[in-house]
């Protein structure tokens, strides 16, 4: 009988534990193989990715014109966006939290196009807080805050409310248009862009000086512009030069005490004629009675008047100073229903269109206890007058004109806006206790970006889209219906079926 | 593949039998509600159109909590009670053993998700629900599980007690999710900053869900997502095949 062969033999052992390593490096291998794989596999759809919106309307698609714009920054932009603040403007206005979510949803979007789009949310006590009162005048909240680093020196810098992004049903919190695309693409092309916006404010004519920081400057208007819309103040000096230099995105006359010369009128007209903007801000009653500007605002559709108009409610608590409530019908007027606006010291203006070719509107009316008063003679009773104008004088118009040869081709429009008193833009009228007073700022802001344009020139491209999801109303009898079927109703299911089967089971 | 339809109806069997999916199911249909009833009252208090997504993400962060009580048995249990063994020398392949296991607890997670659905149409009554939006959202939530049911498949296969392949996977879940913001405390100007942080907040399966909840579909969580779900399922059969070798 042949013996047993013993399986720990020496050589059978070692057999087996080589058999043993081989298998495991194998499996090793093969895992790290397979784990290779999956990574490729990975990196290569990082590379070569798509996203399809499967929402029902199509909420995540952006249009090619904005995708481009955003593929294409060659600067970082940072949108600091504030929290939606849920208090009187909410309650004011119902569609803001709609709107603020779908604003949040279109910038999540856009920031997945590239890593150079980065979107902060604002957070007090933290670095966004810093960087933003460090670059802005004033926080607000509903806000979005762009920010585009360029170099270290330089920031470019833009705030735009939420409210302005969209149209919605301040009742029922629809939001009927929503414009949020093409206006964030707008200010993101705005800031990138090498080129700010300029307003060249005249000199030599007694005028208020913009960039002073004094009672009778405007500091922080023009601060204020620089935050919203990346706007520098240039002077321009007509008698020198001679002509509006061609960069020229506005011309700021504020507030002349001296008439222009006729070359100086002369170059105005040509600025006018090839498509210009003009912002003039009168003084009332000026020892001077500027009959060439006076002419020549009236050839571009407006008529300023030499009186001052006066409240006569408030004869003896200075009653130049007047509270407008009635606004024209106009885009730089957006938001102004039931808001009052103060009007310091301003002479009437009213819109006086010369052509078919030219439209005008009064942009602003005394209330009908104003008049405007022609021969104001110091120490006199103020007293209307027989053949003064009484009750809703113009103090402020906007014209426009078709212009049939543009300098620039995408303006065939020429724009002015007069108001009939400079006071109202300065320091003095626009701050609260030594702060800027955003929301005075902000209306004239508006003739400001009316009369530049350039964002509906830039998202032209972009069309505003409409929401078929309505916002959500429910009665406190639906109310009660939900928590009773989604509380009681469904979780007693989970009972029931478990009871089922605890007692199929016994059975 | 009818010994893997046989085995996954035995894996939901041992599911159904068991009261855990009835104390899952409904404290998990009880928090659901609560929250849609919260949501349903904020949207309309805010004049807002009611979004599933907010509920969605919530409901992830549940289910992460859930997936080891559903997975921690799956492989644990079989060597504890020692039928591993018997299923091992049955006429199905290991490979056929671990999926009809990992197919079962997805199964039964859609079982678990399929109450919330009633709560779609619940609002769509009352109001309107984006539905494709939605269903992507469902998507991105059963992919999601799916990569963190593989994982703890892949744990339970290590462990002999369902105790600790419930706690590490867990653990491991937990690490997952924290591991974006883990990824903002690592230094970037170290030699190791950058690509630890890349890693970092690749690798948290909530960052993908974003998407899906918002109702995109990007090709890049899709394939991450089943790349893990894939490797786990890949490691854990390599783990039962060990079992032969030693």
């Amino acid at each position: 009988m042949e013996p047993t062969k013993r399986t720990d033999a020496p050589e059978e052992v070692a057999f087996t534990r080589r058999r043993r390593l081989l298998i495991w490096a194998n499996a090793v291998l093969m895992s790290a193989f397979f784990l290779g794989f999956l990574v490729a596999v990975n990196v290569i759809s990082d590379a070569r990715f798509t996203r399809f919106d499967m929402t029902a309307e199509k909420l995540w698609e952006i249009s090619d014109h904005a995708r481009k714009v955003v593929e294409g920054l060659k600067h970082d932009v940072v949108i600091y966006t504030t929290p939606l603040t849920v208090g009187p403007a909410v309650s004011q206005n119902r569609s803001l939290p709609n709107a603020w979510n779908q604003v949040s949803r279109l910038l999540f979007e856009l920031s997945a196009i590239n890593p150079r789009l980065n979107v902060v949310p604002f957070a007090a006590g933290t670095e966004s807080e810093q960087v933003l009162r460090m670059n802005f005048t004033g926080l607000t909240d509903n806000c979005l805050y762009f920010l585009v680093k360029k170099d270290r020196e330089q920031a470019a810098r833009k705030v735009m409310p939420i409210y302005e992004l969209y149209e919605g049903n301040f009742q029922t919190g629809e939001i009927l248009k929503f414009h949020a695309e093409s206006k964030v693409i707008s200010a993101i092309v705005q800031l990138t862009s090498d080129r700010p916006r300029k307003v060249y404010y005249t000199e030599g004519h007694k005028e208020l000086p913009p960039p002073s920081q004094e009672g009778r400057g405007m500091s922080f208007l023009t601060s204020r512009l620089g935050d919203l819309d990346h706007v520098e103040f240039k002077p321009l000096d007509l008698g020198q030069a001679r002509s509006v230099p061609r960069d020229a995105d506005l011309v700021f006359i504020a507030g002349p005490a001296r008439d222009f010369d006729p070359p100086e009128i002369d170059a105005l007209r040509e600025y006018w004629n090839g498509g210009g903007r003009i912002f003039l801000a009168v003084q009332p009653l000026t020892p001077d009675p500027m009959k060439l500007l006076r002419d020549f605002i009236d050839e571009c559709g407006a008529r300023i008047h030499r009186d001052i108009v006066l409240d006569t409610r408030r004869e003896l608590q200075a009653p130049q100073y007047l509270r407008i409530t009635a606004f024209g019908y106009h885009m730089i007027n957006q938001g102004m229903l039931n808001v009052g606006f103060r009007m310091v010291s301003s002479g009437s203006v009213d819109p006086a269109p010369k052509s078919p070719r030219q439209k005008a509107i009064s942009l602003m009316q005394a209330g009908q206890w104003a008049y405007a008063e022609t021969d104001l003679r110091p120490g006199a009773r103020i007293q209307h007058d027989t053949g003064e104008k009484m009750g809703d004088v113009s103090v402020a118009a906007a014209a426009e004109e078709e212009i049939s040869n543009p300098t620039d081709p995408s303006r065939p429009t020429a724009r002015l806006v007069v108001w009939g008193g400079v006071a109202a833009l300065t320091n003095q009228f626009n701050t609260i206790y030594g702060t800027a007073n955003l929301e005075t700022l902000d209306y004239i802001a508006n003739t400001f970006r009316w009369l530049m344009e350039v964002e509906q020139r830039i998202a032209d491209p972009i069309q505003p889209r409409s929401f078929k999801m309505k916002p959500l109303k429910l009665t406190p009898e639906s109310k009660s219906v939900i928590g009773w079927v989604s509380i009681v109703g469904l979780p007693l299911l989970g009972v029931v079926l478990g009871v089922m089967a605890w007692f199929f089971r016994r059975k | 593949m009818r010994n893997l339809a046989a085995l996954v109806r035995r894996e939901l069997g041992v599911y159904f039998v068991s009261p855990m999916a009835y104390i899952i199911l409904t404290g998990l249909i009880l928090v659901f509600g609560l929250m849609f009833w919260t949501e349903m009252g904020a949207a309309s208090d805010f004049a807002m159109p009611f979004s599933f997504d907010r509920l969605l993400a919530t409901l992830a962060a549940i289910l992460v909590f859930v997936a080891p009580l559903i997975t921690m048995r799956l492989i644990a249990e079989e060597k504890n009670r020692g039928t591993i063994e018997t299923l091992m020398t049955a006429p199905v392949t290991d490979g056929q053993v671990v999926v009809a296991k990992f197919a079962a607890a997805l199964l039964f997670l859609m079982y678990l998700l399929l109450p919330t659905v009633a709560h779609a149409f619940l609002a769509a009554k009352y109001g309107t629900v984006d539905a494709p939006a939605t269903a992507t959202g469902y998507l991105g939530l059963i992919l999601m599980c799916s990569a963190v049911f593989s994982i703890g498949l892949f744990i339970s296969s290590l462990c002999s007690s369902q105790v600790t392949a419930g706690v590490v996977t867990f653990v491991v879940s937990f690490l997952l999710i924290l591991s974006s913001l883990i990824a903002d405390r690592v230094p970037a100007d170290t030699w190791y900053g950058r690509p630890a942080r890349a890693v970092l907040e690749r690798i948290d399966p909530f960052k993908y869900l974003e998407d899906f909840l918002r109702g995109i579909i990007d090709t890049r969580p899709v394939i991450y997502l089943l790349s893990v779900t894939v490797f786990f399922i890949f490691l854990t059969v390599r783990v039962l095949e060990s079992r032969r070798w030693r």
